[in-house]
């Protein structure tokens, strides 16, 4: 969906610390992610990734660091508004808000739009494309109390891709999915990625499925550990590492 | 002309009703939805403390309780989000220190007398024609900015921390929403009375909520909820001699059993 100088980097992280009290989160953190890669940052539980990435999109403020979107500081709400975001909890969202799966779609073009201005033919249309590009333009006019988990976070991914972000960043998406439908929900990911040359980052915990899919893979335990592709990443030495005792990757399929 | 509108008092009450009736659910389904529904019971127990102050001074209640309403609103919220006190005992703070301040202020001017406890249970005889001035300003001055900003209010109710990674101010929409509760209680207290406005601003939304199949409905739906309900009540309390606040209230709370039950008979 850009049209944006590809030289300059999607996301720039520079000496990024965060601490809580005494309790160290993130030390030093610095890497860049390319525009149009789909980036997988794994690590675990308490590692700080979803941190890194409420860092990144400003919910978290930072103890000391830089972070610049598409090249400009993401302390701006115009910068901010170039990214999409699905939050962890999408597909657990409050079900008894009595909204419409295209009311809530709508919903993320408000930002773009801005105050004082109403929904015109170019949202709607941008509104349908997400619609049809998220696989729910059939559910449009469905509750949101009506829909399964996995249905929500599509609307979730759809109300992000309405406002037509340069990236878009998921955060654990695959945790109310089941198994059999996660192989198709990173490839559908990765579509989308591909097709709409957008640079997609997620967050998770599952390095099988995200080793297989991603172009890239950053790894956070408190520290940078590793980045680079998923072959270089399925070292061993680098998953040691990151979970502090001997793990071996194993392919399989889902 | 109808028998009952041949008062001024009666067409006075209807005016003030048919405003209150539109104001109360919209503002109303905001709150339902950000799960503030005892927001504006606090709201309306604080405006007391405002027309105890209009009683004594000889301001008018409904000025002084917009005042009150509007400061303590300002607080509310920076209580909550500062997070000093936990959850919503802040509501319950404000709740009953309101009305202690309020009965404190009302014994040490006149006691208690019948036009505050007008004020508590809501009376159709009581609407001046300085209040309908009042009321039509200030319900015109929220139905007003819940249109403008329509789309702002419905997407940071839908997801605060959403809104927040957009670059939108969610904390000053928050803010927003309390003082237009906070004029919408107090605008309706004349007729409601203070005790049940909480009830006008929850029941028509849980009610449309029940039957709508978009948020715009529920809005539509929440809004003839409440016309029926006020103008109902107001008919029944006027023939039958009872308190309107109640009446209207009690119309409601019908209307919701109506519609739950069409509810489980679409199911079926």
């Amino acid at each position: 969906m850009s049209k944006n100088n590809l030289n300059i980097p999607a996301v720039t992280i520079q000496d990024v610390n965060f601490q809580v009290g005494e309790q160290k989160i993130l030390e030093n953190i610095t890497f860049s992610i390319p525009q149009g890669e789909y980036v997988g940052i794994i690590g675990p539980n308490g590692g700080g990734k979803t941190t890194l990435i409420k860092i990144i999109l400003g919910l978290t403020k930072a103890t000391s660091g830089k972070i610049s979107i598409m090249g400009k500081s993401s302390q701006y709400p115009a910068v901010k508004r170039r990214i999409g975001y699905v939050p962890q909890k999408a597909s657990q969202a409050d079900t008894q808000f009595p909204a419409t799966v295209e009311e809530v779609v709508r919903s993320g073009r408000t930002p773009k739009l801005g105050l004082f201005k109403y929904f015109k033919a170019k949202d709607k249309n941008a509104v349908k494309k997400a619609l049809e590009i998220s696989g729910i333009y059939h559910l449009r006019q469905r509750l949101m109390s009506k829909l399964s988990g996995g249905e929500r976070q599509k609307v979730y991914i759809a109300r992000a891709l309405a406002a037509e972000p340069d990236i878009l960043i998921l955060d654990e998406p695959t945790i109310a999915i089941d198994v059999a439908s996660q192989n198709q929900f990173y490839q559908f990911l990765g579509s989308l990625n591909k097709s709409q040359k957008l640079t997609v980052i997620i967050v998770s915990h599952d390095i099988d499925v995200v080793a297989k899919e991603v172009s890239s893979v950053v790894c956070l335990n408190r520290g940078l550990v590793c980045h680079g592709t998923p072959a270089e990443f399925i070292k061993d030495e680098y998953l040691e590492k990151l979970y502090g005792k001997k793990v071996k990757f194993i392919l399989h399929g889902h | 002309m109808l028998e009952i509108l041949q008062y001024d008092f009666m067409q006075r009450a209807f005016l003030a009703g048919l405003m209150i009736a539109v104001v109360a659910p919209l503002i109303g389904t905001f709150m339902v939805v950000r799960r503030f529904s005892l927001m504006a019971d606090t709201l309306a127990h604080v405006s007391l403390v405002g027309v105890a102050t209009g009683l004594i001074t000889g301001i008018n209640p409904v000025i002084t309780a917009s005042g009150a309403a509007i400061i303590a609103a300002v607080g509310i919220e920076k209580l909550r989000s500062s997070k000093h006190v936990y959850g919503e005992s802040v509501l319950a703070l404000f709740l009953s220190g309101s009305l202690a301040l309020a009965t404190v202020i009302v014994s040490a001017g006149n006691g208690l007398n019948a036009n505050f406890v007008s004020y508590l249970f809501g009376s159709i005889t009581t609407v001046t024609a300085e209040d309908l001035w009042v009321i039509a300003a200030l319900g015109a001055t929220v139905v007003a900015i819940l249109m403008v900003l329509y789309k702002e209010l419905f997407m940071v109710s839908f997801d605060e921390e959403l809104s927040r990674a957009a670059g939108m101010k969610a904390e000053r929409y928050n803010l927003l929403l309390i003082l237009l509760a906070a004029l919408s209680v107090s605008i309706s207290m004349r007729i409601i009375g203070v005790l049940l406005i909480g009830a006008l601003m929850v029941i028509p939304v849980v009610t449309a909520m029940q039957l709508a199949r978009s948020f715009k409905q529920t809005l539509i739906y929440a809004v003839i909820c409440s016309l029926i309900s006020v103008m109902g009540g107001l008919i029944v309390s006027y023939y039958m001699d009872l308190a309107s606040g109640g009446t209207i209230v009690v119309m409601a709370l019908i209307l919701f059993c109506i519609c739950l039950g069409i509810k489980k008979l679409r199911k079926n």
